[in-house]
């Protein structure tokens, strides 16, 4: 129905988004991009209300740059500027709001969306690619070029969650990572909805020989702290998000993975 | 901006920063950068109070570590300018209060 919500359920956070003001190809084309995560749970969803009208883009786009993203915190609210969305989240009223221009994309606003309610609930949305195995959960993280998306395409006989970007959140005393919706560069990545327990985070590095190296307590969190984006511009929001990944960094391994482009890196990490 | 003796060194309002197994990791939220200080470095960081003067902070640095109050005040002064640089602290005239 055209006019009912559209609810999605990503690592357990609902969110409702109300499509019913989209001309239909664009609400079709959201509701299909998001169907593998179409779900509810008991707790009261984040209700997003999204609207579109045309006109010009909030931000020039510019030649160089792919995407751009700017956040503000205002009077409680999270203000949201990219080149084609304008919206704002109120996380502690469980509502955000979201307006496309023509050539507008719903998965940015979204990808902020998460990352600020995973924050507040203890979890992190991580800049990384995640990949099932033998149900135990690996992460792979790291800037961009780092292999996140190499080492995806080097386990599609896995269950691979995103080559881009996971959630990885406390469950029932344990640490888990959980599929998103989210891509990056591997258009044909797939958008799959599932979670297992952590079994280890890995820092990628390209190199000719496949070796895992331990890394240092502080390093091993300050490398994952660099890996947390969007929340990270106000110091209270940095703060607790190194407080999350010290505590994570205790109850997970996390290690530096060299690796050479072949699926070898696994027999290292069985 | 250089640091003189009398000035007192704060923490930058938009930085973070957590012991982590014993050595300081910073957060400079405006840059969203992530540093990790060396040992002389986590040392220092702990006497940048708001409080001390650079100078003070050269004093005890000298005195924990018998060093000569020349080098002691020349790597307080690199130290802190480098922090100074990247904004992870601030310099007030005069000691903040505390409390």
């Amino acid at each position: 129905m055209a006019d009912e919500p559209l609810s999605i359920l990503i690592a357990g956070i609902a969110a409702e988004l109300d499509l019913s003001r989209l001309p239909p190809e664009t609400r079709a084309g959201i509701v299909s991009t998001y169907a593998p995560f179409a779900g509810t749970n008991a707790a009261v969803p984040i209700h997003v209300c999204v609207e579109f009208a045309p006109g010009a883009p909030f931000i020039e786009p510019e030649q160089h740059r792919e995407w751009q993203i700017r956040t503000r915190e205002r009077a409680g609210q999270v203000q949201y500027t990219s080149f084609y969305e304008r919206g704002w989240i109120d996380l502690s009223a469980g509502i955000a709001y979201v307006l496309l221009r023509r050539a507008g994309n719903l998965e940015n606003f979204l990808r902020v969306l998460y990352a600020r309610e995973c924050l507040a609930r203890g979890g992190l949305l991580l800049h990384a690619s995640g990949v099932i195995r033998n149900g135990r959960g690996y992460v792979f993280f790291g800037p961009s070029g780092a292999g996140k998306t190499t080492v995806t395409r080097l386990s599609r006989d896995e269950t691979v969650l995103s080559d881009d970007l996971v959630i990885v959140a406390p469950h029932h005393g344990c640490c888990w990572v959980y599929g998103v919706p989210f891509r990056g560069t591997m258009s044909e990545a797939p958008r799959t909805n599932a979670a297992a327990p952590l079994c280890g985070l890995f820092a990628l590095d390209k190199a000719p020989t496949h070796r895992v190296v331990e890394l240092a307590p502080v390093y091993a969190v300050a490398q994952l702290a660099a890996c947390v984006p969007f929340v990270m511009g106000q110091a209270a929001a940095a703060a607790q998000v190194v407080a999350i990944c010290t505590a994570l960094a205790a109850k997970v391994p996390v290690r530096t993975l060299h690796f050479r482009p072949d699926a070898g890196f696994w027999n290292l990490l069985d | 901006m250089i640091v003189n003796a009398n000035q007192c060194p704060m923490l930058h309002p938009q930085v973070a920063a957590r012991a982590v197994a014993g050595q300081m990791l910073i957060v400079l939220a405006d840059w969203g950068e992530v540093m990790v200080l060396n040992d002389s470095g986590t040392r220092l960081w702990a006497w940048i109070d708001g409080r001390r003067s650079a100078g003070e902070i050269a004093s005890v640095l000298a005195e924990t570590f018998g060093l000569e109050a020349k080098q002691a005040q020349a790597e307080t002064g690199d130290f802190l300018q480098a922090l100074l640089d990247v904004q992870a602290i601030e310099l007030g005239e005069t000691p903040q209060k505390v409390g």
